[in-house]
């Protein structure tokens, strides 16, 4: 074949040619070397070991207050009971608070305010008990019987019925949510946690509910529910549930949604 | 001709009845029976033994090499019944299990009243209806695909159904709780007029229609303590002998608490359709959803 390209090389292949490499120079890369300046002096950072212990005293000062902080902001006291002051100001969008906490000596104010949500009462144990400590050991009796699970369900409705909460059966109640076997009393106890989403400890729960739930319906109305609280993130679950493949397609469904709606996908 | 057609038909029926229904009777009156199958029929009566036995058009190939000796799988369930079922007594419980996945014939039971019953179905390829009817005691349905239709139940029941969906008719004396959830399936349920029921229907996406003669008495909104931002009125938009009923609409207001516009507003799915009511004054408690499907609550005729 007639290659133009290629007889253009052939014929000029000298005048390419026309380079030479140098000859190596090993005397005159030794002196190069030798003009080189040495390298800049590195700092260390000495510290004596009094420092050490100082800033350790330091360290556990602040992780300790830090825990100590976060545990009593928790709030969370088994004596105290919560219960819904049902009637009238359960609709109120004013800026009240959200839960009284009623003692003997005086009254005090607790929550920071949020928007409607239903108020509650706390009371102390000095007071006249409501009627929830007589009913809390039915409620518990019933809501462990493993034999029926429509036992557990109606234990369940009857706690969201009485109008009565408490921390520790709320605690009982996201236990349910995540162990019971029967989807529908999950869904049941999940509505009770809903009403009180507003509460710091109860929206703890709600996420820890969803970072182990292995029921496909709780999932769905968890990142439902989860989602339309703006005060909580859970993007982190919301791209663990759309990357496990296990995830049913409905629940993918509903978490792709929340991160649209938040632009984070 | 007319009566050796007869004759002939006659003839045919007979040898069909007498050659079908194979049956497996167990002694038991009382206990709860796990059925752990893709389908079956379920009906109670009054007696004191569980009966199983197959369809009678099931056709049934028979092996001459397998007389005489049982079907076993890997989970260890052996066909003892005959049916081609592991049925297992254990204590109150009697288990049912198949032994070969693969085309499981659909059991008819006839089930005494005071058994309660449980059926699990796990499986997203071999679904079958369920039908569950006159039964008097706890009934507790947990499935991934199967459809179920259920009749004449008094309750307790737990439904749950994935993909499927539920048609129920119930009798005057209901025992509560009764719950169904569907995810994909819509929920049909029939009440008779005399029923006394706390009704609370949500559907995500679906809508809910309700039948003007239940006379469902609204709970005020007030009571409703979830949802309470962004609330709606919405009337619903209702079918035949089904009374427009105004409904709590929740959604999204399209704004976030910054007050930048999301957006997707309205179709971000976080809109739910939701009735709380009464009928009849109230009674048992009556928990109906479904995530994608519709909610029908009607009357029964």
């Amino acid at each position: 074949m007639n290659d133009p390209i290629k007889d253009f090389v052939d014929q000029h292949r000298e005048d390419f040619d026309h380079l030479e490499a140098p000859l190596f120079d090993l005397a005159g890369l030794k002196a190069k070397l030798a003009q080189n300046p040495t390298p800049e002096k590195t700092r260390v950072l000495s510290i004596k070991p009094a420092r050490w212990v100082a800033a350790a005293a330091v360290l556990l000062v602040i992780a300790s207050g830090f825990w100590f902080f976060n545990r009593t902001e928790g709030a969370k006291k088994p004596e105290q009971h919560l219960a819904i002051n049902k009637g009238k100001n359960a609709k109120k969008t004013d800026a009240k608070p959200l839960v009284k906490v009623i003692t003997n000596e005086k009254k005090q104010v607790q929550f920071a305010t949020q928007k409607a949500v239903p108020r509650v009462k706390k009371y102390s144990l000095k007071n006249q008990l409501p009627p929830i400590a007589q009913l809390d050991p039915i409620f518990n009796k019933q809501l462990n019987d493993s034999t029926s699970s429509s036992t557990r369900l109606a234990a369940v409705l009857a706690i969201k019925k009485s109008g009565f909460i408490s921390y520790d059966l709320l605690d009982r109640l996201a236990n349910t949510i995540q162990n019971d076997r029967n989807s529908n009393v999950r869904l049941a106890a999940l509505s009770i946690l809903e009403k009180y989403q507003q509460d710091a400890h109860v929206s703890n729960l709600l996420v820890k509910a969803l970072n182990h739930q292995d029921d496909p319906m709780v999932q769905l109305s968890l990142v439902n529910l989860l989602g339309r609280m703006q005060h909580i993130k859970i993007d982190e679950q919301l791209y663990a549930l759309v990357n496990d493949p296990s995830t049913m397609e409905a629940v993918k469904d509903e978490a792709y949604q929340i991160l649209l709606k938040e632009n984070k996908f | 001709m007319k009566p050796q057609l007869a004759l002939l038909f006659a003839l045919f029926a007979i040898t069909l009845s007498a050659s079908a229904q194979k049956e497996y009777k167990l002694a038991k009156s009382s206990g709860k029976l796990n059925l752990n199958i893709s389908g079956a029929t379920v009906e109670g009566y009054d007696g004191n033994e569980i009966i199983f036995s197959l369809p009678e058009n099931q056709e049934d190939e028979v092996d001459e090499r397998a007389k005489g000796l049982k079907a076993f799988n890997s989970s260890g369930f052996k066909d003892n019944s005959g049916l081609g079922f592991d049925v297992t007594v254990k204590g109150d419980d009697i288990n049912v299990n198949p032994v070969s996945l693969v085309n499981q014939p659909k059991l008819i039971i006839k089930l005494p009243r005071n058994i309660r019953v449980s059926f699990s179905n796990n499986s997203n390829i071999y679904q079958d209806t369920v039908i569950l009817k006159n039964l008097k005691t706890e009934i507790d349905v947990s499935v991934t695909g199967n459809d179920i239709v259920l009749i004449n139940n008094v309750g307790p029941m737990n439904i749950k159904t994935l993909h499927g969906s539920v048609d129920a008719s119930f009798p005057t004396n209901l025992t509560g709780p009764i719950s169904i959830i569907s995810v994909h399936g819509h929920v049909d349920v029939a009440l008779p007029v005399s029923a006394k029921a706390s009704v609370e229907a949500i559907s995500n996406y679906g809508k809910i229609y309700a039948a003007d003669d239940l006379k469902i008495a609204i709970n005020p909104v007030a009571e409703q303590k979830t949802n309470i931002t962004g609330l709606n009125i919405n009337k619903v938009v209702v079918v035949k002998r089904v009374q427009s009923l105004t409904i709590k609409k929740t959604e999204t207001t399209g704004e976030n608490e910054d007050g930048n516009t999301s957006s997707f507003g309205d179709d971000v799915g976080i809109n739910a359709e939701s009735l709380n009511g009464k009928i009849n004054g109230g009674g048992i408690d009556l928990i109906l959803k479904s995530n994608h499907g519709n909610i029908y609550i009607r009357e029964k005729k």
